[in-house]
């Protein structure tokens, strides 16, 4: 067995480490502290624990903001947004990627453009295209152009997996007699699992969090999403800080169990693409 | 036959996908355009754009007292309470669009003043409103008035602007609440010296907090009127530039120089400056109103309240001040078919007892609504008897955004010695002139209406609401 | 023989996409560029305006900091970002105990809502109770106590660090997963060829990582321009007179504090050509593997 040195490479990765756990773990113990607080020692109390903890802040944020069905609302509209986006940016991506046809480089290039499009903007402009859908208070609705305004991104993540594949994969696959449909689905699609742990990751999370489009679409009550709830407790002249902390660690937390369990296998995944480059 | 099969199912995805978009926009419409306003007469329905209320009480209150008028009239209420406040343009906005039906809009009277009624968003309530008047506090209403109509209904707190202090520590000290600025200088010395201790503090990080010490000096620099001289400035017919404007810059940048504020200041929000006083660690502080629940609540000390000190003689201290926070308006595209339905929930929540228990969830410190009960301290007592002959229109609902905000970078900009103060007023006329070249600014937009525009928003039927009041 | 027949299966895969694509994002896009030769309150009728609000953007001083403070972020953020990223990335990759609670830990911030950092950051900066000048104070070095948010040299900056330390969990996972894929031999024969650290990291890393750089490069970049809106509004809005003031806040203000939707449309349409140019430009830099045939 081969005796490590503990060289100073070693002791500055150790303190980097060590410090980025600090910098990063603190502020959400900071809000879940915050959350228990009453709302005067919020200010008075700034960055010690809570004298007491109060719990209710956690009950009165569920209440106040129907958290129970947002929660609901948000995984539907998260999930849903996932289901479309996902094969599509799979099949375009796969098209762009790996076959050759007119106008390929000109729809990659016209699809990426969209992740260089300023949308703070065009909240008006994309509700008045909705509109005319009849996609307003429509889980769908908000599904679709969250789709749409993921694809670029996804179009770029999927297509750099897919071009990592060997070529001969479909070759293979059409000699035991495939179509080229069910060879993308059957071959492909599996082995670019990493691609679409990235988009799930990336994507999943701004849609998640995504509070502009969702206000617009959404009038509602019963259809609105999570984020929606922040207004539930920032108001114009007092906010409720301690229950919306309360609320935020609600919202957080299933998040980071997520990533949590699915890190590895994601990691994992994603590296497993890449090995075949 | 597969690759066929295949094709298919990708041809198929793609159709459903746009059958999806396309088919029940039809439905949609159809329904859209069938609960578009008009249900008069028995039963009908009266929908409120408002913003979620800031405590949750508030929205329980408002549900209560809908579901009591619904029962007593047969008229229906939908609250839709959506997004936070600076939102509800837009919402408005894309309700219009929308065809959705919005009878009462709830928006601070400062963006009917600067958009939403120079756009004629909002209907004239001068007439329809008429009966309700009386109902209020002397004054209360004045501020909802523009050009001599009123263009909504005052439903919150009245705010405007105030110096606190912390009363233990200066008890303990042995100081007085200064009256004059010699004292205020002499006060924050004596604060100073102690350690860990600021003498007063503000939320300098939000720009958009520097317009109301502004103000302050303004009104003083103009010898008390400040309306005028804005007004004149906003009509063109007056520079910016003038003797009290820079005044009025020399005199905030003076509370840095003098060491009243320091920069701790600059770097402090809303929050931070309620945390700082509230930890003890600054002796006085320069708010808004509105802070004053969270602040009370959070200090265990007393607070008491003081005048801005007058900084230019012959003139006296005067507060920014303004009733009309969240107001309720009418959008112009609401159909005057509802108007009675409407007027009758705006009849049913300005009784007193229906006010109390909507506008009682939160602190009042102003009896806005006559018989609402107000928060019962000194300090409320002494910034009620401010009001009365100490108090102008906030400046920021007069003004249009782009003048404010310019006004902000200029402060700040002042105080960190970027600008003189002369070159802080020309930079504040210069915003003014870009907004009348780039969007035909008018102050007074109601001088150039046409016939038609006030067609648009006059109201083609007044209800006679006497008959429903008590 | 086939060639005569346009073979559709590879439209009809780009199809569904082309269509949400379109509908949903260049749609709303062009009826913004429309609108930005129009003059619009947002409430009243549109009034045409032609050129008009181009000619006012380009002669607005405070759009043009905003833009060259947005190229300051935006290469100061992707820098940063992917330094420290590949260097956690390299710790992490790492067999050790305790790899998953770093890793983590570093993605925490990630996931937090952008109001609870907001609130968290200034009032780390604060300077009467703030943690960062009690633990300057603490270590003795008061004298680089700054405005961190007050003074206009330090405050973008100070608003870059936040955005770094938001992002930096996000890059670093796709970081490990590219390392990852780094085959081990190719390490080992380069040890045999008697390579030093920096020679592997230059010839064998870098080149096997590239496609995951080069996704992690775009990201940070097109993050800055057109998705840094809420991180400088939380921390300073824009302030201490316009010095953090980017593209993005300015848009969102001229568009929904001034309602001068022609003009935010038209600094927009402007935003988006600089973009366009830029993310291509590194585009074709940076990916060598970009035809696959």
């Amino acid at each position: 067995m081969k005796k490590k040195k503990i060289s100073v490479y070693h002791v500055i990765c150790a303190l980097v480490l060590i410090v980025m756990l600090i910098i990063c773990v603190y502020p959400i113990i900071w809000m879940f502290l915050g959350s228990m607080k009453d709302k005067s020692e919020f200010y008075t109390n700034i960055w010690g624990l809570p004298s007491q903890f109060h719990l209710e802040n956690y009950f009165a944020a569920w209440k106040n903001a129907d958290l129970g069905r947002r929660f609901i609302n948000s995984i539907v509209v998260t999930v849903g947004s996932m289901c479309i986006m996902i094969p599509v940016t799979s099949c375009a991506a796969y098209a762009v990627a790996r076959l050759k046809f007119k106008g390929r480089n000109l729809i990659y290039m016209y699809l990426l453009t969209g992740i260089m499009i300023p949308a703070g903007v065009l909240g008006i402009p994309t509700f008045t295209v909705a509109m005319k859908m009849g996609m307003l208070n429509a889980h769908w609705g908000l599904m679709l152009i969250y789709a749409a305004q993921n694809i670029a991104m996804g179009m770029f993540i999927m297509r750099g997996f897919f071009i990592s594949l060997p070529k001969e994969l479909e070759e293979a696959a059409m000699i035991d007699g495939c179509s080229r449909f069910g060879c993308f689905v059957r071959i492909i699609v599996p082995l670019a699992r990493a691609g679409v742990a990235t988009q799930v990751i990336f994507s999943g999370l701004t849609i998640w969090n995504d509070y502009f489009m969702a206000n617009i679409m959404i009038t509602r009550d019963e259809l609105r999403t999570l984020p929606l709830s922040i207004a539930n407790f920032v108001g114009k002249h007092s906010t409720n800080y301690p229950e919306l902390f309360a609320m935020l660690t609600m919202a957080t937390l299933p998040i980071i169990i997520i990533f949590i369990l699915s890190q590895r296998s994601f990691i994992e995944g994603v590296a497993a693409g890449a090995v075949k480059g | 036959m597969k690759k066929i099969l295949a094709l298919l199912c990708t041809a198929a995805l793609s159709i459903g996908m746009l059958a999806g978009c396309g088919s029940p926009s039809g439905s949609q419409g159809g329904e859209a355009s069938g609960n578009n306003g008009g249900e008069t007469g028995k039963g009908g329905k009266v929908v409120m754009l408002a913003c979620v209320p800031d405590v949750a009480e508030e929205q329980t209150a408002w549900e209560e007292v809908a579901a009591a008028f619904q029962e007593e009239t047969g008229i229906e209420v939908e609250l839709r309470f959506q997004g936070t406040w600076d939102e509800i343009p837009t919402l408005l906005q894309e309700s219009k669009l929308a065809g959705d039906q919005v009878d009462i809009v709830r928006v601070g009277i400062g963006t009917i003043s600067s958009t939403l009624g120079a756009a004629g968003g909002v209907k004239d309530l001068t007439e329809l409103a008429a009966p309700l008047l009386d109902r209020y506090s002397e004054g209360m209403t004045d501020h909802c008035y523009i050009g001599d109509h009123l263009w909504a209904l005052p439903y919150y707190d009245a705010s405007s602007y105030m110096c606190l202090y912390n009363k233990t520590l200066f008890d303990e000290m042995g100081l007085q609440a200064p009256t004059t600025w010699d004292e205020l200088l002499t006060v924050s010395r004596a604060l100073s010296e102690k350690d860990g201790m600021m003498p007063m503090i503000f939320q300098g990080k939000d720009g958009w907090a520097w317009p109301m010490m502004y103000t302050e000096t303004y009104n003083q620099a103009t010898g008390n009127n400040a309306i005028a001289a804005v007004e004149s400035f906003l009509k063109g017919e007056t520079s910016f530039v003038s003797d009290a404007s820079v005044q009025a810059f020399d005199l905030v940048k003076k509370f840095y120089d003098d060491q009243v504020l320091t920069t701790a200041s600059l770097d402090t929000d809303e929050e931070g400056m309620i945390a700082t006083f509230a930890q003890g660690k600054a002796g006085m502080l320069f708010a808004g109103t509105w802070d004053y629940e969270t602040i009370k609540n959070s200090c265990d000390f007393e607070v008491g309240a003081f005048a801005f000190p007058v900084m230019v003689e012959g003139s006296h201290a005067e507060n920014g001040y303004g009733v009309g926070d969240y107001a309720l308006a009418v959008p112009s595209f609401a159909s005057d078919d509802n108007l009675e339905n409407t007027m009758r929930f705006l009849e049913y929540i300005t009784r007193q007892e229906n006010a109390q228990k909507i506008l009682g969830t939160s602190t009042m410190i102003y009896e806005v609504l006559k018989g609402v009960s107000t928060e019962p301290d000194e300090v409320t007592d002494f910034l009620n008897s401010q009001i009365a002959d100490n108090s102008a229109k906030y400046l920021d609902w007069i003004w249009p955004s782009e003048v404010n905000d310019a006004l902000s970078t200029a402060i700040v900009a002042s105080i960190s010695g970027e600008m003189t103060s002369q070159e802080a007023a020309a930079y504040v006329q210069k915003a003014y002139d870009t907004v009348c070249e780039e969007q035909d600014y008018t102050y007074a937009w109601w001088e150039s209406w046409t016939e038609e525009q006030w067609d648009n928003v006059t109201p083609a039927v007044v209800p006679d609401l006497s008959q429903y009041m008590k | 023989m086939r060639k005569k027949k346009i073979d559709a299966f590879p439209y009809l895969m780009c199809l569904a996409a082309l269509i949400l694509f379109t509908l949903f994002v260049v749609l709303p896009f062009i009826v913004g560029i429309y609108t930005s030769f129009f003059k619009w309150d947002g409430f009243s009728d549109m009034k045409f305006n032609g050129f008009k609000n181009y000619l006012y953007v380009f002669k607005d001083d405070v759009y043009w900091k905003a833009i060259r403070n947005t190229f300051v972020y935006a290469i100061l953020v992707t820098v940063l970002k992917n330094i420290i990223a590949f260097f956690l990335a390299s710790i992490l990759v790492k067999k050790f105990f305790g790899r998953t609670l770093f890793r983590t830990a570093i993605y925490i911030p990630v996931t937090l809502s952008y109001i609870v950092i907001g609130i968290l950051w200034v009032w780390i900066y604060n300077p009467t109770f703030g943690l960062l000048n009690s633990l300057l104070t603490g270590l003795g070095l008061d004298s680089l106590i700054l405005g961190w948010l007050s003074d206009a040299k330090v405050a973008l900056y100070s608003v870059i660090v936040v955005d770094v330390w938001k992002w930096i969990g996000y890059h670093m996972v796709l970081y490990i997963a590219g390392l990852q894929g780094v085959p081990k031999d190719l390490y080992e024969a380069a040890e045999i060829d008697g390579a030093g650290a920096f020679a592997k990291l230059r010839y064998v890393t870098i080149p096997m990582v590239n496609a995951t750089i080069v996704i992690n490069v775009l990201m940070s970049i097109t993050g800055a321009f057109v998705s840094n809106y809420d991180i400088v509004y939380i921390m300073t809005d824009g302030g201490p007179y316009h010095s953090t003031e980017v593209a993005l806040t300015y848009i969102m203000k001229t568009a929904f504090t001034d309602y001068n939707f022609g003009k935010a449309n038209a600094m927009s349409v402007i935003l988006f050509l600089m973009v366009l140019v830029f993310g291509f430009i590194q585009l074709k830099f940076m990916s060598k593997e970009d035809t696959y045939d």
